[in-house]
Order: structure tokens, then sequence, then C-alpha cells
């Protein structure tokens, strides 16, 4: 299906919405001519290759909507207009979508949803949104950075990280986020400049679901007591090491994971709990009873302050 | 404590791991995932993990309402005392045949020989009602748990390819609903004892390509309202004893090469609703008595060239026999 250039015409035109249009491949440039367009939304468009860039002549757009269009590759690439009234773009599901454009201009964006799309990094433009609130990138499994400027968005409540399978640490400065509601995941860095977990520590609103990946790399078990995860309001959390497993691993990360555990207590409301890829030989000190200072199964061992050892 | 609100744990990959055990009481915790814990020994599930004199009567279920139990790649691991009693489904894959044998289970009454160190917990009789046996280890042996457990409705075996018949303990399992049986690579026939399955309302036996055909007991498996057949490279013709099982709806048949001819038994079948037949490439006919099976809905015929062939739709030179059957899918 080809849409008439005559749809330019339509000048009172507020809300164009398509929806399993399958056959759709792109909109006629005329769609800029829409200039009381509003809302465009086009969903599960799943032939949906281009988004022309007359889109960006269409000043008071306030939604733009292109959720789970597999085909689309690219997003308005040559883009120099403002969409001064954009609230929110949802890409949602585009799981071929690979690049943003590279200057975009929408200062009242509040919700950028790119949730399970192909990108790598995130533009700098979007880290100049001040208004920004939500940013979903929930299972862009390409997603490889964190640009260091995201801690500017201090207005941020969501930014929902969680199956960013390739996302290796986190930027420092994460504790001005204090409005953050909900993360989702948090990957433990191995850098000097990468965020360390004890940033959480007064992030206290994060809620819901939360996954720790790399636990290998926090070396400092006190900084797991910092992150103060039995504060938060999360009711399922995921607590990774690695999932490589090597032969080779020194003593000291089992006395190590064995007190990082013992620091990383989920909160009380907590419904769903999955650790994977503790070393310690021992589990940690909020499952068993404490009082239980004897042996089980003729093995002993004896409750340290802190690090219980093993004998 | 946190671990009162739990409902569901997954513990993965803890390499350096013995035991389980000294643990709190996990107050609402309904389904426990233990994988590949390649070193794990022993789960215990009472708080007191051993005994000392004058104490057993502290010991308290850690699990009071745990009703799922899945173990993955834990080949070294127990369970002590045994499971909580108020498990319904329990899955084992990759893990010790040990788990299987009548002490990782309470029992009421208990057995006369119970060995002293189990603990002195008391609890209800196990009310376990699926299980499914996964890729076990030396599954050759005689699996006696389930004779025990003659509440199970739903079984699972897979992939246990050191199996060659099922075991006899299956026998008592009068309230068995469901039977899969899958991918037994070994299993060379189904027990003559499969009659006595009473309750038995699904029948799947995938992937066992040195089966057959079905025992002359299956007659008595009147509440069979599924039999699904895939991989029985060997069967040459449907066993005439499928005519009395009268209950019987849905009828699959899948990569049976060797399969030849449906009999005219057929017919008997007045509850059929479903005939599926996927990749019989040496079937050449449906048989005639397929036109007094008025409660046939269903017909579905797919990769069986022969079939496809002579009941084509419209045009088939026998499409005729099948015309009067609502919902016929050929291709």
């Amino acid at each position: 299906m080809t849409l008439p250039e005559s749809i330019g015409k339509l000048k009172k035109l507020q809300t164009l919405e398509f929806n399993y249009i399958t056959d759709l491949e792109t909109l006629p440039q005329s769609i800029g001519n829409c200039q009381d367009l509003q809302s465009l939304q086009l969903n599960y468009c799943e032939k949906l290759r281009k988004i022309p860039s007359s889109v960006g002549r269409l000043r008071k757009l306030r939604v733009l909507h292109i959720i789970g269009c597999s085909s689309l590759q690219q997003l308005l690439l040559e883009f120099n207009g403002e969409l001064s009234n954009l609230m929110t773009v949802n890409l949602h599901g585009c799981c071929g979508l690979q690049d943003l454009p590279t200057t975009l201009s929408c200062p009242k964006l509040r919700t950028l949803d790119l949730s399970e799309t192909k990108v790598t990094v995130l533009p700098q433009w979007v880290i100049s949104i001040c208004t920004l609130e939500c940013l979903y990138l929930q299972n862009c499994e390409e997603l490889l950075d964190l640009p260091k400027g995201i801690i500017n968005l201090k207005n941020l409540e969501v930014l929902n990280l969680v199956g960013c399978s390739k996302l290796q640490c986190m930027p420092s400065g994460l504790r001005q986020l204090t409005r953050l509601r909900n993360l989702g995941s948090f990957a433990v860095g191995c850098g000097g400049d990468d965020a360390r977990i004890s940033e959480l520590e007064n992030l206290d609103m994060i809620s819901g679901h939360m996954e720790i990946t790399n636990l290998k790399y926090l070396k400092d078990p006190s900084e797991a007591e910092k992150a103060m995860l039995k504060r938060k309001n999360i009711w399922s959390l995921d607590l990774s090491w690695s999932s490589s497993q090597t032969k080779e691993e020194l003593v000291s990360d089992v006395e190590q994971d064995q007190c990082v555990l013992n620091a990383l207590e989920p909160p009380s409301k907590i419904m769903f709990l999955k650790i994977c890829g503790y070393r310690g030989p021992i589990l940690p000190s909020w499952m068993v009873k404490q009082n239980d200072s004897s042996c089980c199964a003729g093995i002993l061992f004896k409750q340290a302050s802190l690090c219980p050892f093993f004998l | 404590m946190s671990v009162l609100s739990l409902t569901k744990m997954t513990l993965e990959e803890f390499h350096n791991l013995k035991y389980i055990c000294g643990l709190l009481v996990f107050a609402s915790l309904k389904s426990l995932d233990l994988l590949r814990m390649a070193n794990l020994e022993e789960l215990w599930t009472t708080t007191s993990g051993f005994e000392i004199q004058g104490e057993e009567s502290e010991a308290q279920q850690c699990f009071p309402v745990l009703s799922e139990v899945r173990i993955t790649c834990c080949p070294k691991l127990n369970v002590k005392p045994y499971f909580p009693p108020s498990l319904l489904s329990l899955s084992f894959e990759e893990s010790n045949e040990q788990l299987l044998s009548p002490c990782s289970f309470s029992l009421l009454p208990r057995p006369a020989n119970e060995s002293s160190s189990s603990c002195n917990v008391q609890s209800a009789a196990p009310c376990l009602r699926e299980l499914q046996l996964r890729n076990m280890m030396g599954s050759s042996s005689s699996w006696e748990l389930l004779q025990n457990h003659t509440e199970l409705e739903i079984l699972h075996i897979q992939c246990c390819n050191d199996l060659k018949q099922l075991p006899d303990s299956i026998r008592n399992l009068t309230s068995l609903r469901v039977l899969w049986l899958t991918e037994c690579k070994r299993l060379c026939m189904l027990p003559e004892w499969l009659g006595e399955l009473r309750s038995l309302q699904s029948l799947y036996v995938f992937m066992t390509p040195l089966i057959d055909s079905l025992p002359q007991s299956a007659k008595r498996l009147t509440s069979l309202v599924s039999l699904q057949i895939c991989r029985w490279d060997k069967m040459k013709e449907l066993p005439d004893v499928i005519q009395h099982l009268t209950s019987l709806q849905v009828l699959n048949l899948a990569l049976c090469p060797a399969l030849t001819v449906l009999p005219e038994c057929i017919g008997e079948l007045s509850a059929l609703r479903r005939l599926q037949i996927q990749h019989c490439h040496a079937l050449q006919c449906l048989p005639q008595s397929l036109q007094r099976l008025t409660a046939l809905h269903e017909l579905h015929i797919s990769s069986s060239p022969g079939l496809a062939r002579r009941y084509n739709q419209g045009v088939g030179p026998d499409w005729q026999l099948v015309s009067h059957i609502p919902d016929v899918r050929i291709n």
C-alpha cells in the first residue's frame, strides 16, 4: 500500500495512525505539510523501511510511535528541524533499527523508548534533553556503552537497562540521578572511571526488578554494603557474578564472594531471587540461621563479624 | 527477614558450594531451582540439618509451602532428610539417581527400618502430582521412588537413553493421567502392564525408534483421550488393539516411515475428533471405515505424499471418503 501525495493537503489532520498495515513501506514526503499533525503512529507495519525527513517539519507533533516495525533500519538520518513540541518517541521493538539521527532537536521530550532495538550507542542529542524523564533501553542487546553525560539528565526517573547484555559498566556519577525509580540493571565495571556499586546508596526510589551483573569485578565488599539493596523497593533481584567460569580462580576470590553476597542482602519484600555464579563455599548469612555456629554434615564453620571463615 | 517473602528462588553455578544447610525458614517459597551445582552434595530441608541430642524436636521445615522443585545438572546432590511433603511438581535433569530413591521422600506410615540419621520432623504424606525425569544418569535402575507415589498424575520421561524398558514401579501409578515418553532411544517396547494405568488420558510416545506396537493390555485404557505417536521407525501397521480405545478423541501419527496400513477397526473409535498424520511416507490409503466416524471433525495430513494425492480436497480420486469431515487440511 502507498499513501497518495495528496495526504499533504489534509491541513487539519491531527492524528494519523496505521496499525498492522503489513505492506506499507514508507510515507509520502508531503506528510510534512500536515502542519496540524500532533500524533503519528505507525505500529507493526513490518515492511516499513523509511520515515521521510519531512516529518521534521511537523512543528506540532507531540507523539511519534513507531512500534514493532521490524524492517526499519534508520530513523530520520538527515534531520535538521526542531520538533519543539515532541513529548514521546516510542520505537519499541523496531528490531532492525541501528542508527538514530546524529542530530535531533526535541527540547521537550519526556519519553524515549528504544527498547528491543539494535542501537549500539546513544547519540549525543539524547543526553542534551534536560526534560527527559523516561529512557527505556531494555533488551537492547547491542548497546555497548552509556554516554558519560547521561548523569546530567537530572529528571530521569526511568533508565531501564534490563537485558542490555553487552553493557559492561555504568558511567560514574550515577548517584546524581536521584529521581530514578527504575534502573533495571547495574553492570559492575572493571575500569577506574566506571560507576561503583556504592553509587546506588542514595537511589532509594529504585524499585521493581533489578539485575546486578559482573559481580566478579567487585573487589571491595564494603561497596556492596553501601549499595543498600535492603532499603530499596525491589521485589525481583538477579545477582550474577559472570556467566563464564574459569578454572584458575584465586582463593581470595572465594572469600570475597562470600562477603559480597553477605552485603547484598535483598530487601524484605523480595519475591523473586536468582543468584548465578557465586563462588563462595557457604551460603550468605542472610539465608542461614545466625546462631547456627556449629556444624552441618560434619563440616565446621564459624561466623565472624563480617566474613565467615571456612575451616 | 528477607527470605520470608521469597516465592521463587534460583541458585545457579555455585561451584564451591557443597552443602545447603542450616537454612532459615523460607515461609513463602513456592518454587526452588538448583541449576548446575557441580559440587553440591546435600540439600537440607529442615532447619536443623544434623542431630544433636535433645534437639531433634526443634527441627522445622525450611520450606513449608514449597510446591515446585527443579534440579538440573547437580550430579552429586542428595536431599536430607527428604523433600518437603508439600511438593507438587518435581523435575530432575542430569542429576544423581539417588534423588529418586524412596528415602528422598517422607512417607507416612514410615518404613520400620528408617535410618536413624533421619530427622524427627512430622510431616504429612507427600502429594507429588507431576514428575519430570530428563537425561538421568544410570537410568536403567528401577526408580523405586515411583511406586510410592501413587498420587502422581503427570510423568515425563525424557532422554533417558539407557532405559530399555519402563521400570515396574510405574505400574502402581493408577492416578496417572498423562504419560510422556520422549527420546528414549533404547526403549524397545511398552510394558504389558500398561493397561493397568486405568486413569491414563494422554499417552505421548515420541522419538522412540525401537517401539513398534502397543501391548494387548492397552485395550483397558478406556479413559485415554489422546494418543500421540512420533518416530516409531519400525511400526508397519497400527495395532488392532486401538479399536478398544473408545474414549479416544485425538490420534496423532508422525514420522512413522514404515507404516503402510491403518486398520479398518479405526471405525470403532466413535469419539475420535481429530486425526493427524504427518511424515508417514509409506502410508498410501485411509481405511474405508473413516466414514463411520461421525465425531471426526478434523483431518490433518501433511508431508505424506501418498495420502495427499488420493484425498486432496475436491480433486483427489478418493476425496469422497473424507469429504464429510468439516475441517480437512492436506498439504
